[in-house]
């Protein structure tokens, strides 16, 4: 059972998600368990309404980057976020293509946690930034606040 | 007699032509809204002193992938048409001067482009009733208008949801359109 746990805590543990919405994004956050001073790593789900996308972690000139942040918390420290491959869009008309996202797709957290963190629950609190178009229309930049709870075992 | 009802047919297509685009088009033939802004170059302008001529407005912000795909051909058809009694205006919208200058600066836009800080520029380009789930100064962006020599709007892209327009195909057509018939 031991072994078992741990074997879980090294790549992040989901088991329940919870979600937050603005309307056209949602974030759904595992809780997760992490050992104290190794690399964990979780998901985040996404989910874009039908009809939209949101522009790529990587983009041309002025857009606006899909991007996740988190507040500064003591004993964490994150070492990548991996987001998926983009999707190409025609912009009817133009010559050039967007990468962005659409639909579901997930983003991965790689973070460390200090040795000597100490095993309450935390609490991380981020936010992903993204901006919205659908096939006429873009969206002022917005994001959507999310919290996800750490247990350290 | 044959040529008598195509020319009927061709009169009805283009009339069924007409129609849909008022269907489509919102605020055609309302008065636009008035404003006084000030553009990135610091000069104030106002669509009163424009009346007269007709004015493209472009409504944009810099992130935007539309606003960014057309803005060449923004600059195509001021160079176009300025000699026909046209400006063109983009409406920046909710963003700061130093942000819109460093941005647009790779486009050499040679009309204006001016300052929505607060939005209600935009705000009160946003038909009624459309749209209702956005905030109201998001409503027109990427659009395009023409406000008729009279300042009553003459085209709107908002609806349009045919296709994106980044050439501005349809844009100039009705503004050839306008120009012939002097109105």
């Amino acid at each position: 059972m031991t072994r078992s746990i741990a074997i879980l805590s090294l790549i992040g543990y989901v088991s329940i998600t919870q979600s937050s919405s603005n309307g056209i994004v949602t974030v759904s956050v595992p809780v997760v368990v992490a050992r104290a001073g190794e690399q964990s790593e979780f998901n985040l789900g996404v989910e874009i309404n039908e009809g939209y996308h949101v522009q790529s972690s990587k983009v041309k000139d002025e857009l606006i980057p899909t991007s996740v942040e988190f507040n500064s918390i003591p004993g964490f420290t994150f070492n990548k976020i991996i987001f998926p491959s983009a999707k190409k869009f025609k912009l009817e008309g133009a010559d050039d293509t967007l990468d962005v996202y659409d639909g579901k797709f997930s983003i991965k957290i790689v973070f460390t946690t200090d040795s000597k963190i100490k095993k309450d629950p935390h609490q991380l609190n981020g936010k992903l930034k993204y901006q919205a178009c659908d096939s006429v229309r873009c969206l002022f930049p917005k994001s959507v606040d999310f919290s996800i709870r750490v247990e350290i075992q | 007699m044959k040529t008598l009802i195509k020319l009927l047919f061709l009169v009805g297509f283009l009339w069924s032509l007409e129609i849909k685009a008022q269907e489509t088009q919102p605020m055609l033939n309302q008065s636009a809204p008035s404003f006084m802004l000030t553009g990135v170059d610091g000069k104030s302008y106002s669509l009163d002193k424009a009346k007269g001529q007709y004015v493209v407005i472009h409504f944009a912000a810099t992130w935007c992938p539309f606003c960014n795909a057309e803005a060449p051909n923004l600059e195509q058809l001021y160079k176009t048409y300025r000699d026909k009694g046209v400006e063109v205006f983009i409406v920046d919208v909710k963003e700061e001067k130093a942000l819109v200058e460093k941005s647009l600066a790779r486009f050499n836009f040679s009309f204006p482009v001016l300052l929505d800080l607060d939005g209600k520029v935009s705000a009160s380009y946003a038909p009624a009733d459309v749209l209702p789930a956005l905030n109201r100064d998001e409503v027109p962006l990427a659009s395009n208008l023409i406000i008729d020599k009279e300042g009553k709007i003459a085209f709107y892209s908002l609806l349009n949801t045919t296709a994106f327009d980044a050439k501005l195909v349809k844009l100039q057509m009705k503004l050839d359109q306008l120009i012939a018939s002097g109105k």
